[in-house]
């Protein structure tokens, strides 16, 4: 199942967020990983990750490096300070979110955000 | 290595390095940017093909290539530096600011200014009533070209000081001489005088004819005439009040002097018909002078009305037995014709802005318009012949100049609010003209005071005149005017009761109609009798002194202070405003 694009757009950047919350990553290794963890629930085109990469990496919640150490040069992201703060708050807003749709009955009592990366 | 052999040494399938190029190329970023994307696409890409999936797969994942271009352009750019960023929205800033300033341009370009008034003709009604056989023009005229008042230079007659010689005084011998060489400009001046009007228009050179030109200019200086060739006939300021020629005032001023050197000439000989002539002649000129109603007319005016009371002082004083008592009484009735001719009127002269405003704006039909691009050419100066032309100037500045001066409206509004101000001012009594700082003068400096104001109404700032002096002036010669008046009545009562009266109020009603003023108080006008001791055994008796004040309002028993640096008849700061007779300090400076 794909998730509508409005609901991407605030999903995603999140999502990135905390794939990176628990260390650096490059590029496909986060295509894979939100494919995975997600069942591709967020799988999202490159077309549109590296363009987000570039946009939180502009907002400065993330930082990146090129690490030429290996077969091919590769760009590493990872979390700066700004990037905690920011996926703080993003996980509370989700939080409180999901258990109002939980309350409506549109979710379960509890969703799983956060904490299972 | 550039981007794309960076791609082509990558060794990914052609369908990868396809993708790649299209989105790289297609992101229109800098050459670092696109090698940094390409880097990464390519690291993606082998990435993929590592973890097991198929170039088509990955090409398919990947998705919509032009897409992904514009959101990593869009992303990348968001990257650059703070200072590229402030550069990039400054120029969006100077770019919608430059659309709007064209757009607006391109509507103030389609207005031009409709001058509706004929302010001129207006300023020339009272010329143009004065019937043919009343005007004294044709009169000046004729003798002006026969006396080659042109070639009239008064150096032979003037003192040390620039001054007109005085009766007894080095020089004055050489007077006779000189008035006689002249006699056809003074005896036209009597004639023309008596005409109930002068009947020549204030206008431009090309409008007179040739020997309104010839007396007017000469045979060889007719500059005007030259300017009114090379003249543009579309130019705006053609027909405007601002370029409008007054060259009579010069020489009737020219004419007034001979009258004054002829009336102490004839005081001299005794001929007390003469000083009459030549007083009355001297009223006719200020008269005339004042038929076109501008500032400059009626300064003009007042200066000749001014300059015969203060002969017939000095000559009262001098030479009184010149004069009967029937030509005093003369005298006397011609005085009180000099009040009128010294009141200021400000309305003509509004109609130099008023003109300049109808040049500047266009006409809306309700009383507003916006800033022209000829009238901003004019204002520049691109419009008097032979000044280069301002037009590129004008044309770039005039959205400018429409954002930041005054709408027609408003200026014109300023304009009237400021002279009725003005006139107010002239309208009050000397003394307090005197005290008072005059409120257009309080405005003008609070306006120059902001830039937002001085912007907006700098066409006022550069073109109002100095309006405070006019009324001063004015009634400074109605005083000495009045004094004149006391000192004629006062000279009467002497030959009638053989002295002096000891109050001025003896004088009233037969001798003078009602009590003088001190316009410099408000106060009655001073009068005392004090022997003037260097006089001859046989007048030896008192002499009367008309005074008024000064500034300080004391009443310092009619003396003029020695120390005083305001020149006479002007009032004194310190010391009494001694009218007559003429201070004796003012004449040995």
């Amino acid at each position: 199942m794909r998730i509508e694009r409005e609901l991407m757009r605030g999903a995603g950047p999140t999502a990135v967020l905390q794939l990176l919350s628990s260390g650096e990553k490059y590029g496909y290794e986060l295509v894979e990983s939100l494919d995975r963890k997600t069942g591709g629930v967020l799988a999202m085109g490159q077309s549109t990750l590296y363009p987000m990469l570039y946009n939180l990496e502009a907002k400065g919640l993330i930082a990146s490096r090129i690490d030429e150490a290996g077969p091919r040069p590769r760009r590493y992201y990872r979390l700066t300070a700004k990037g905690k703060k920011q996926l703080s708050h993003d996980t509370q807003q989700w939080r409180a979110l999901v258990e109002a749709m939980g309350a409506v009955g549109v979710t379960g009592r509890f969703g799983a955000i956060g904490g299972t990366a | 290595m550039k981007w794309h052999q960076t791609i082509a040494a990558s060794g990914l399938p052609d369908a990868a390095q396809q993708i790649i190029v299209q989105v790289v190329k297609s992101t229109r970023l800098w050459r670092s940017e696109r090698a940094d994307v390409a880097m990464e696409l390519i690291a993606h890409f082998a990435d993929g093909l590592d973890a097991g999936h198929s170039i088509d797969q990955l090409v398919n994942d990947f998705g919509d290539p032009r897409k992904a271009a514009t959101l990593i352009r869009r992303a990348k750019k968001r990257n650059r530096s703070w200072l590229w960023q402030s550069m990039r929205r400054f120029g969006q800033f100077v770019g919608v600011v430059m659309v709007i300033y064209i757009g607006m341009w391109a509507w103030l370009m389609m207005s031009s200014p409709k001058p509706s008034v004929d302010y001129v003709a207006k300023l020339n009604t009272a010329a143009d009533a004065v019937r043919q056989a009343d005007r004294a023009w044709p009169i000046y005229r004729k003798a002006w070209i026969e006396g080659k008042i042109w070639d009239l230079k008064f150096d032979e007659v003037m003192n040390a000081d620039n001054q007109l010689v005085q009766p007894g005084k080095t020089g004055w011998e050489k007077v006779a001489g000189f008035l006689a060489e002249h006699a056809v400009l003074v005896e036209a001046a009597r004639r023309g005088g008596a005409m109930p009007g002068l009947g020549l228009n204030a206008g431009f050179s090309r409008d007179y004819t040739g020997d309104d030109r010839l007396a007017l200019y000469g045979p060889d200086t007719d500059q005007s005439e030259r300017q009114a060739r090379k003249g543009s006939p579309s130019s705006l300021l053609d027909g405007a009040v601002i370029g409008m020629l007054l060259p009579n005032l010069g020489h009737m001023r020219n004419v007034s002097q001979l009258l004054k050197l002829d009336m102490q000439l004839a005081a001299t000989q005794g001929d007390g018909e003469r000083i009459v002539a030549d007083y009355r002649a001297l009223l006719g000129l200020a008269r005339q002078a004042r038929e076109v109603p501008t500032l400059v007319n009626q300064l003009v005016a007042i200066g000749i009305a001014n300059q015969a009371d203060l002969s017939l002082v000095g000559l009262l004083d001098r030479n009184v037995t010149a004069l009967t008592a029937e030509q005093l009484a003369e005298l006397a009735h011609l005085t009180a014709r000099v009040s009128a001719l010294c009141q200021i009127d400000l309305d003509g002269e509004q109609a130099f802005l008023d003109d300049f405003i109808q040049r500047l704006y266009s006409d809306d039909g309700h009383g507003d318009g916006h800033v022209t691009y000829q009238g901003v050419r004019m204002f520049a100066g691109g419009d008097i012949p032979g000044a280069s032309d301002k037009g590129v100037m004008a044309s770039a500045g005039l959205p400018l100049a429409y954002l930041m001066m005054a709408s027609r409206r408003e200026m014109q509004e300023q304009a009237d609010h400021l002279y009725d101000m003005s006139q107010k001012y002239a309208d009050q009594p000397l003394w307090k003209q005197l005290r008072e700082e005059p409120q257009a003068v309080r405005t003008v400096r609070e306006m120059k005071a902001s830039f937002a104001s001085r912007t907006k109404f700098w066409m006022l700032m550069i073109l109002m005149p100095g309006l405070e002096r006019a009324g001063v002036v004015g009634q400074q010669a109605v005083a000495v005017n009045e004094a004149l008046q006391v000192a004629i009545g006062l000279e009467l009562y002497r030959r009638e009761h053989g002295r002096y009266p000891q109050t001025l109020e003896e004088l009233a009603p037969r001798y003078v109609p009602t009590m003088p003023i001190d316009y410099s108080t408000g106060k009655p006008l001073l009068y005392v009798l004090r022997d003037r001791g260097s006089e001859a055994a046989a007048e030896k008796e008192a002499k009367p002194v008309l005074y008024g004040r000064g500034l300080d309002g004391d009443d310092d028993g009619g003396v003029w202070d020695a120390k005083e640096k305001v020149r006479w008849p002007n009032v004194p700061k310190q010391g009494d405003w001694v009218l007559w007779p003429v201070p004796v300090t003012n004449d040995e400076r």
